[in-house]
């Protein structure tokens, strides 16, 4: 058992000797990784850490604010195409992602404002028709190659060439770690529990002070920055992007992360996204029984555990916190 | 005025699919809370079914039909009684994923079972050109918004004179009082879901002859479905017929009148804009919450 004494123990993102050591041995894994494994899971692994920031960005949307999304494919695709149309007119990298950033950003605002007075389906709807309408405008814009889409470079950063995967795979670890680090931050942060305040009783949150409408968009932006990050390294990464690389299946599935892993919870998220990253690679060498198994093993989950494989997790160590008592 | 005659029977055909389709959806949502994203497929999973009847057994289209209405009743009380009731995540968003893993489940299962290629469904009727004024059309087009008005105007009459509608709207306006009065809500329930399904293969049988049939094929018409569903208002019935033929024929004027590609993103651009007027959609009332 953990008693804590000090204030500063209560701040800590880690707080015991064990949650250090577990920590320290993830971190020397995914550095380690390129060393010890073939090259296309090093691939799969960079695709694992895209995935976890958008699933991370719509755990702080669906997750902690409770408004739903069903168009994130969207911002991803947002992402993407601004990174991969400012990078090929020589911009630099970071910077073209900085860019996309703002684009996905304001995207959010507009989706955002209106939403804040919609709920449940209507919600559901709205964003799932702002993902379609991405794609459909994407699909008829020339200037960024229409239905055939655009080639993305590997890019080239102060000199260094991020061309390879495994250079690029660091690349994206450390774009994304850091990012996804930022999150747990904000998720105890005053902003985190004002997000959650809303989620659970909007009229007691705006009662105890809370701007309902500042919260609920900002949590939109926040997201939809998030998942633009998250597109500009998906474009190099994959190397060639057409809009229906981010139909609605693919929205679907950054939902599918987040409530499979356990809702409202990050790590969550990220186990949701490994989850989904792995058992997509894994039943990808028997083709047509894959979206059979897929769909059964989602329903099973939600048949059968409540508050997802985070949830699981929680409730085994629990159990053996307390064990025997 | 020709061309405008046809863009409105033409509407009313495409329009009446869509309507039946929300109609579905709006069914489950106001009894169960579930936006059910397994519709599409489960009526591709009965049209599947109805074709091989066609095709294999030789059995009359009109036989097939009903049959497979019959068997998409099943189908849709089965889903209910052994995936949703038994399911430990009741919350809204876990049972809109288990539809969802469903809706994969289903589409992989056709793919499986029923190959992947495209099929040609034959229509209710043969394919024949009837010309009234100007304008010219198929008698397809015009037996697929009969066949949509007369289920609709069923469903309609089921709601209103029989037990079972009564039923069904008592268990939709509180679950907990319809059950403390005597109403068997699981039953009723497992009525809702095959209904439901019902209603989506009816669509989507509506529907094969002018597309062709694949495991994926209500994809497109599913989402408009839900488009029509949230225009008229998740909560009203009515609200779905209006939205399902609004929607099919503004879809038709935009394609003909302003332009083609902006046709299939016009749906989702209305829904945003009715949203923003009405958050509840034309027809739908805001929900009153207790606090």
């Amino acid at each position: 058992m953990l008693f804590k004494r000090r204030y500063d123990q209560d701040l800590q993102l880690i707080q015991t000797p064990q949650a250090w050591v577990a920590f320290g041995l993830l971190a020397a894994a995914l550095i380690a990784l390129p060393f010890l494994v073939r090259g296309y899971i090093v691939y799969n692994v960079s695709l694992f850490l895209i995935y976890a920031l958008v699933a991370v960005s719509l755990a702080i949307l669906v997750g902690f604010t409770g408004q739903v999304s069903l168009g994130h494919a969207g911002f991803l695709a947002a992402g993407a195409y601004v990174t991969a149309y400012l990078s090929s007119s020589d911009w630099p990298f970071l910077l073209a992602l900085v860019a996309a950033m703002i684009v996905t950003g304001l995207l959010g605002l507009i989706i955002g404002v209106p939403a804040l007075r919609l709920e449940g389906p209507y919600l559901a709807i709205a964003t799932l028709g702002f993902g379609l309408g991405i794609q459909q405008i994407l699909n008829n814009w020339s200037l960024v190659g229409a239905s055939t889409g655009m080639l993305v470079n590997r890019p080239e950063i102060l000199g260094i060439a991020f061309f390879r995967d495994t250079p690029y795979y660091y690349l994206v670890l450390g774009i994304a770690g850091l990012s996804i680090w930022g999150c747990f931050n904000l998720s105890r942060s005053h902003i985190g529990r004002a997000f959650r305040a809303v989620r659970d009783a909007d009229l007691a949150a705006q009662m105890s002070g809370i701007n309902l409408a500042y919260y609920k968009s900002l949590a939109f932006v926040l997201s939809a920055m998030l998942a633009g990050l998250a597109g500009g390294l998906f474009g190099p990464l994959v190397g060639y992007i057409t809009p229906e690389s981010f139909n609605l299946l693919l929205s679907i599935k950054f939902l599918l992360m987040t409530i499979v892993g356990g809702l409202g919870f990050l790590p969550g998220a990220i186990i949701g996204a490994a989850f989904v990253t792995g058992i997509e690679v894994w039943l990808s060498s028997f083709r047509n029984w894959s979206q059979l198994v897929f769909g059964a093993v989602v329903v099973a989950l939600m048949m059968l555990e409540p508050f997802g494989l985070y949830g699981r997790w929680l409730k085994v160590r629990q159990f053996w916190k307390t064990w025997p008592f | 005025m020709d061309i405008l005659l046809q863009v409105i029977i033409s509407g009313a055909s495409i329009g009446s699919i869509y309507a039946l389709i929300a109609l579905g959806i709006v069914l489950l949502y106001r009894t169960t809370r579930i936006l059910n994203f397994a519709h599409g497929d489960i009526g591709v999973l009965g049209t599947f079914i109805a074709y091989t009847l066609i095709t294999s057994t030789g059995l009359p289209f009109r036989v097939s039909f009903m049959l497979a209405l019959l068997a998409a009743a099943v189908i849709g009380g089965c889903i209910y009684l052994f995936l949703v009731r038994p399911a430990k995540n009741q919350s809204e968003l876990g049972l809109l994923i288990l539809t969802l893993g469903l809706a994969l489940a289903l589409g992989g299962l056709d793919a499986l079972v029923f190959g992947s290629g495209n099929k040609v469904v034959p229509a209710l009727v043969d394919h024949r050109l009837v010309h009234v004024g100007g304008a010219s059309f198929s008698v397809v087009t015009v037996v697929t918004a009969l066949v949509g008005v007369v289920l609709m105007v069923g469903l309609w009459a089921m709601m209103t004179f029989t037990r079972l509608g009564l039923a069904m709207r008592a268990v939709a306006e509180r679950e907990d009082v319809a059950q403390a009065l005597g109403i068997p809500v699981r039953n009723v329930l497992i009525a809702t879901w095959a209904t439901a399904a019902v209603l989506a293969t009816a669509a989507a049988l509506l529907f094969a002859p002018t597309a062709l049939l694949h495991p994926a094929m209500m994809l497109d018409p599913l989402s408009k479905g839900f488009v029509a569903a949230v225009i008229g208002g998740m909560n009203s019935l009515p609200g779905a017929v209006v939205g399902g033929y609004v929607l099919g024929v503004l879809e038709l004027v935009v394609g003909i009148y302003i332009s083609l590609e902006f046709k299939a993103s016009f749906a989702f651009l209305a829904v945003i804009l009715v949203l923003v007027l009405r958050p509840h959609g034309l027809l739908g009332k805001a929900e009153v919450k207790r606090v």
